[in-house]
């Protein structure tokens, strides 16, 4: 056994994965660009309980459309000036991230759940259940979500709750499609095969041999479809489907600030490159995670 | 001896679908093979590509169901035992070892997983019995926290025959377990099967292509040919005075280590048959050289001869 000795410490030599991974991570500047950016952008949401200089919805009918501290008239009350109803921006900013971040995450978790579910099940066991989940995902990719988005807030009336619904119940697809060629390509390997000899059983086949081995592709859909909610969250609430005055979500911010633009652009500008710096955020990360976590699946 | 694991004219045919509108067509990858593995023997099962053996090692594994006959493991029909009651009497080690460890996964975790699912022992006996295993099969226990992608082809198989060992299993199916490894690492994956064999009296089948490997390691042999069992007999018997045309055809066709002898030329002709459309009567007769009247009409069944049985109309005359 002395040449299975050399091999081994041959091999030990070769660094742990996890190391290799960080390392990778660590080196790719667009991940740790959109990583540190993003960071910023969730403490500083978080945070704005704490740092948030007013109230977002204490009104100043005396210091209505107060511009940045970068114009001649700007001053410090009101660093990012403050909107037709004298709220302070910089605050309803702050707070307004929180209500995106929320809106990305709740929606990734509930239509991650979803549809890697039926991704996994369908891929993992083909045949009918296959074509069922087929045609559910046909079914789904069939309904706008912006109509099916416009009925829903007509009957049940637009709240944060129902746009986080109906954008969880509607965008996991992708998941699905994804989750489902992921698990195709690993069902058929002989680890698999191995832990069913072993006797494993399906559900726990399914848990600890597959899902591990698809979970790079999962994150990287997740990132893709938490930037996708957040601006259609957005889109949403500049029709006026999704999230309700007074509450301060971006795109209602945007869409409240339009009739102004004209004499008070930064109305528009500052909750419009929040919003860009988020999701240009996410998708660096996102990408940086399928260049580090899963490099043969990049297109 | 006792049978431990034994085909009762098992058959397994897959739909074969060729583009949208063509009707499927059923290809017959094992087509009435019967087969008894008694203890403590080293059964080879060889054939070409497309024979049927892994088809048939599946099959003994339970992986695959089938489509006629019945595999019996200690008497009871496969079908009616649990896949947890078949775990702990047959284990697997398959041919590529790049695949067949989950690459997220620590070695000690893929060695003790059987006995996680059989849920032998607490996590911390666990652990100690797979590092046993691990060192048992060559490999150093600081091995045991590392990742498949951290080891070297041959180490990858060790950690296979590990794991199918662990559990103690009466079988342990090889396909192919040597043909995806460097030359110079086969041998030493075969010397630890044979002496793992040897030690822990486990039984084993061993698929392959190699005829070189199966002398050095079966105690008897079974050939296959498109899906059938053409020829079986003790393995000095085989090697011997081979019966079957086709087994003499490939025992002639093992290359031997002398260079000027070249490639041998065995009459067979380039095509292998169409596994879709078997030929009638004798499936081998197209390629044989010693076909005569009742060859490509009647098909021969398997008749006992001395120390063993074979599927051949020569045989009866």
């Amino acid at each position: 056994m002395s040449d299975a000795t050399l091999e081994a410490s041959a091999a030990a030599a070769s660094p742990d994965p996890r190391g290799v991974a960080l390392r990778r991570v660590a080196g790719h500047a667009g991940l740790m660009t959109g990583a540190t950016l993003l960071a910023a952008i969730v403490i500083l949401s978080l945070a704005a309980p704490l740092i948030a200089p007013h109230d977002p919805y204490a009104q100043d009918l005396a210091k209505r459309l107060a511009p940045p501290i970068w114009d001649a008239r700007g001053d410090w009350s009101h660093p990012l000036g403050t909107d037709n109803l004298g709220r302070d921006y910089l605050s309803r900013v702050l707070w307004g991230g929180q209500i995106s971040l929320l809106i990305g995450f709740s929606v990734m978790i509930i239509s991650g759940l979803i549809g890697s579910t039926l991704g996994l099940v369908a891929g993992y066991f083909g045949g009918r259940i296959d074509l069922v989940v087929t045609f559910i995902v046909t079914a789904r990719l069939a309904l706008p979500v912006v109509l099916v988005a416009l009925a829903v807030v007509a009957v049940a009336s637009g709240s944060l709750l129902v746009v986080i619904l109906v954008l969880g119940l509607l965008k996991w697809d992708r998941f699905a499609v994804v989750m489902r060629s992921a698990t195709q390509q690993v069902r058929h390997l002989d680890y698999v095969a191995a832990a069913r000899a072993a006797g494993a059983s399906t559900a726990r086949i399914i848990l600890r041999e597959v899902l591990p081995n698809v979970a790079p592709q999962l994150i990287v859909v997740a990132t893709v479809e938490a930037a996708s909610a957040i601006l259609l969250e957005a889109a949403l609430s500049f029709l006026g489907l999704g999230v309700q005055p007074p509450l301060p979500s971006w795109g209602l911010m945007i869409s409240e600030a339009k009739a102004y633009m004209f004499f008070s652009f930064w109305l528009i500008a500052i909750p419009g490159t929040a919003l860009a710096l988020l999701v240009l955020a996410i998708n660096l990360v996102g990408d940086g995670l399928r260049d580090t976590l899963a490099p043969d699946g990049r297109a | 001896m006792t049978i431990l694991i034994e085909t009762r004219d098992v058959s397994r045919a897959f739909a074969v679908g060729r583009g949208l509108f063509a009707k499927k067509r059923m290809l017959h990858a094992v087509n009435g093979v019967s087969l008894a593995v008694r203890e403590g023997e080293v059964l080879a099962i060889v054939g070409e590509s497309g024979c049927g053996k892994s088809t048939l090692a599946k099959m003994l594994l339970g992986l695959l169901a089938p489509s006629a006959g019945a595999v019996l493991i200690g008497g009871t029909d496969a079908r009616s035992l649990a896949r947890v009651e078949i775990a702990r009497r047959v284990q697997p080690v398959f041919q590529d070892p790049y695949s067949s460890l989950n690459p997220r996964r620590r070695i000690a975790d893929i060695v003790a997983l059987p006995l996680e699912v059989h849920r032998v022992g607490a996590s911390g006996e666990r652990r100690r019995r797979a590092v046993e295993m691990l060192e048992r099969v060559g490999l150093p226990a600081r091995l045991a926290p590392a990742y498949p992608g951290q080891l070297s082809g041959g180490q990858r198989q060790r950690v296979a025959i590990a794991r199918a060992l662990v559990m103690q299993p009466e079988i342990v199916i090889c396909d192919e377990p040597t043909s995806a490894l460097d030359v110079s690492v086969q041998s030493q994956i075969l010397n630890l099967l044979m002496d793992l064999q040897r030690e822990l009296g486990t039984t084993l089948v061993f698929i392959s292509h190699n005829l070189a490997v199966v002398e050095h390691i079966a105690t008897r042999v079974a050939v296959m040919y498109l899906g059938r069992v053409v020829e079986e007999a003790e393995a000095g018997a085989l090697f011997g005075a081979p019966q079957h045309p086709y087994t003499q055809a490939l025992l002639a066709s093992a290359l031997t280590p002398e260079p000027g002898l070249g490639v041998p030329d065995l009459g067979l002709g380039p095509a292998f048959p169409d596994p879709l459309s078997p030929p009638a009567g004798c499936a081998f007769h197209p390629r044989c050289n010693r076909r005569f009247a009742p060859c490509d009409a009647v098909e021969p069944v398997l008749q006992p001869r001395a120390g063993g049985r074979v599927a051949c109309h020569l045989a009866g005359v």
